[in-house]
């Protein structure tokens, strides 16, 4: 077993799977001394009845002193010191985040305020600032993509100072993730394949960059193998409790193994078009995930031919001959991607031109490609792709994932 | 997947060399600076607590460093931690060094009557101080357990160490016995695990476990040549695999908390017994579940896992595992392998 030279693993997380999960809350927060909830969430979760479902299955042993569902689309700061606020007014002692990615990094920025006793969000930004456990926080995801639940990390919107907030510490790891079919069962087919796409990103990257390890890659090749299995059942049949649960594991399964050996390239412009066009976050990963690997190819050879296994089976595997191995794994990803573009009647998209809003406007225009390429420069995930990225290798990328056409190994940058 | 469950490692685990550089960052994240380093006699004639002394140099924690040689009485323990003023333990050493860790965290932080036998119920539902653990030696994962056993049994997930350091500089030589017994635990206690549990997050952990078994076990147990006993470089080389078993041990304990069925299995006194007990064990499942048949990929590689027909899986599972207690049987000398494979 190859090993790194070095490397960390972190889990710290209560991780409670399973059909009637949301059950066990009552429990997990008594045993940490807790029974003062404020639930965090957003309209959307709101509107589909999921706290509702969530209330009813906590016990008499619980007070619920508020629920917020005010967190926006993309969390900011104004929101995480309101929240504060409220929480402190209620006198609550734990809380619940119940919803996806912008959710969970809401109630992690506000459980620092809470926690620190501190009123400026800004004063924790960066690695390691934070000494001291925070106040128990169950994360119950209402996605099966961003594995927010398991991971170290939180990114807030600073709009006053036209910036995002990075928090990264051991302490902002939810005490424990509920992760529970019922929450995710109405999520709609398009919605369910491009979070599905996100977490195989996460999945595969956790695989080959440079931070890989061992415990991550065993993580990342079961995150895979389950979305392997169960994805096209569920696009095809959203009211299958057990390939929601399925999906819901991978995605905290892939979000625990990125949380340890970071990500590439494909999150790398992913976040940028995000940044520049917003444009959901599984869309750009699910497009762009085989030009990442790709790009990488020369690089990671031996880690993609080994990801063919979970990503295509075991007969495809056994008749592919291992040189061919790394190139059928990215044959297979553009492979799922196409069997979701056509369950979903096209609304998951392979090209990025192809990525519509809800009114079927274009939302990544050909002319913004140059300023998405000029953003993803920024992103700190670009120091963990195996081969090194400069502008025009971005743009490179970004025109040929516009387009849906594969890219030319002969131009990609070699060392 | 099963109905329900349940997974929970609060451990860090950091592995490879020069690991040690890492710990003052790791223990000011927690707030410590004061840490008190508990050793045994083997590792402290070896000179491991040099080890820490450089790794802290460049910090400004100072190290207290105390060497035990009665694992019974924590008291001057007790005092001296609490005189001193430390505020984290560094546990560098094998099982009794870190159960004397624990005990010490738990009467420091919740007060020494707590171990007592006579102190009645109590729960550990807090975080104690900072806990590392250095291992020196691979062993039957117990250090990496949320439990302590004393007159009473504790459980908590706070009992576990917050930081598991591996690394190859701080491993001590062993005689083979020792490794075998400690390989063959961590490969039985991953081996039910795979195949007995029903969390998606103990598999990946237990397949690592039992990936880094096959790798090490038997290359570490075959005799060396007779240059290669003359070597001293030869002894450096063994540090990475030494290492390497010593992270599945840590792993092994990770799981064995989350496996109800597990000592129902693995009430055995040793390795070479827990792997022979292991087969009977894969045999009565192999039916009722695909995880006999799956574990045959962790204890291979995907070639081999594929080349075998799936139905025929289960019973190759059961031969590598054979195979491998066979190789070990016919390395060792007669005294240490007991039992017929």
């Amino acid at each position: 077993m190859e090993m790194p030279e070095y490397f960390e693993f972190c889990g710290r997380v209560n991780l409670v799977a399973g059909h009637d999960a949301l059950e066990q809350i009552p429990g997990l927060l008594l045993s940490m001394g807790a029974k003062n909830l404020m639930i965090i969430t957003d309209q959307g979760v709101s509107r589909a009845g999921l706290v509702e479902i969530l209330v009813q299955s906590l016990d008499s042993r619980i007070t619920v002193r508020t629920i917020q569902d005010e967190v926006p689309p993309d969390s900011d700061i104004d929101i995480v010191h309101t929240l504060a606020r409220r929480y402190r007014k209620n006198t609550c002692d734990a809380i619940i985040s119940l919803g996806g990615g912008s959710v969970m990094d809401t109630a992690k920025g506000m459980n620092i305020l809470v926690s620190e006793g501190a009123d400026n969000l800004r004063a924790f930004t960066g690695a390691g600032v934070l000494k001291h456990r925070l106040k128990p926080l169950i994360a119950v995801p209402t996605t099966a993509g961003t594995g927010s639940e398991v991971t170290q990390v939180a990114v807030i919107a600073d709009p006053d100072h036209g910036r995002k907030l990075f928090f990264t510490s051991h302490f902002l790891i939810p005490d424990a993730a509920v992760i529970d079919p019922r929450m995710t069962l109405t999520l709609p087919p398009h919605i369910t394949a491009a979070t599905a796409m996100d977490a195989l990103s996460h999945a595969v990257e956790a695989s080959i960059c440079l931070a890989e390890n061992p415990l991550s890659t065993a993580l990342a090749h079961d995150a895979i193998d389950l979305i392997r299995c169960h994805l096209p059942r569920v696009v095809n049949h959203p009211d299958d409790p057990a390939g929601r649960l399925a999906l819901a594991t991978a995605a905290a399964l892939a979000g625990m193994a990125f949380s340890n050996s970071m990500v590439g390239m494909v999150h790398t412009l992913g976040h940028a078009v995000g940044s520049v066009c917003h444009v959901p976050h599984g869309a750009c990963m699910a497009v762009l995930l085989p030009h990442g690997m790709t790009y990488n190819y020369h690089r990671t050879q031996t880690q993609l031919a080994d990801l063919l296994l979970p990503l295509a089976g075991e007969e495809i595997f056994a008749r592919t001959a291992p040189r061919d191995r790394a190139q059928k794994a990215i044959d297979q990803v553009r492979q799922i991607n196409q069997g979701l573009h056509l369950a979903t009647a096209g609304a998951h998209a392979v090209r990025l031109k192809d990525i519509t809003d809800k009114n079927r406007q274009i939302l990544v225009p050909l002319h913004r490609l140059p300023e998405i390429a000029g953003t993803a420069l920024g992103d700190g995930s670009i120091f963990y792709n195996p081969e090194d990225l400069e502008y025009d290798d971005c743009l490179m990328v970004l025109e040929a994932a516009f387009h849906g056409e594969p890219l030319d190994r002969s131009s990609i940058r070699k060392g | 997947m099963t109905d329900l469950s349940h997974f929970l490692c609060r451990t860090k685990t950091a592995f490879g060399a020069h690991a040690l550089s890492h710990l003052p960052f790791d223990l000011s994240g927690m707030d410590a600076c004061k840490p008190f380093v508990i050793t045994d006699q083997p590792a402290r004639d070896a000179g491991l607590h040099n080890l820490l002394t450089a790794a802290f140099k460049d910090s400004d924690m100072a190290l207290g460093i105390t060497t035990l040689t009665d694992f019974d009485d924590i008291e001057p323990l007790y005092h001296l931690f609490v005189d001193k003023g430390y505020d984290s333990i560094l546990a560098l050493g094998t099982g009794p060094v870190v159960r004397t860790a624990k005990r010490l965290n738990l009467a420091v932080c919740m007060g020494p009557e707590i171990l007592r036998s006579d102190a009645g119920p109590q729960q550990i539902n807090r975080p104690l101080l900072p806990l590392a653990f250095i291992p020196t030696l691979p062993s039957d994962g117990c250090e990496t357990t949320m439990t302590l056993v004393l007159d009473r049994f504790f459980v908590s997930p706070f009992l576990s160490a917050d930081l598991a350091v591996v690394t190859p500089e701080a491993m001590l030589g062993a005689p083979d016995n020792r490794i075998l017994d400690a390989g063959l635990t961590s490969l039985a206690v991953c081996c039910q695990a795979f195949v007995l549990s029903g969390s998606p997050l103990v598999r990946p952990h237990a397949a690592t476990g039992i990936r880094l078994v096959m790798d090490t076990l038997l290359p570490l147990i075959q005799p060396p040549g007779q240059d290669e006993l003359l070597c001293q470089k030869a002894k450096k080389n063994r540090q990475l695999p030494l290492a390497k078993l010593t992270l599945a041990s840590v792993l092994s304990g990770y799981i064995r908390s989350h496996i109800p069925d597990l000592n129902t299995y693995l009430i055995q006194v040793s390795g070479m017994d827990m792997a022979l007990a292991l087969i009977p064990m894969l045999d009565t499942c192999k039916g009722a579940s695909p995880w006999p048949g799956k574990l045959l990929l962790p204890l291979t590689d995907p070639d081999r896992y594929t080349a075998v027909p799936g139905h025929l899986r289960p019973e190759a599972a059961i031969q590598t595992i054979q195979q491998l207690v066979r190789d070990l049987s016919w390395t060792l000398p007669e005294e240490v392998s007991h039992g017929d494979a």
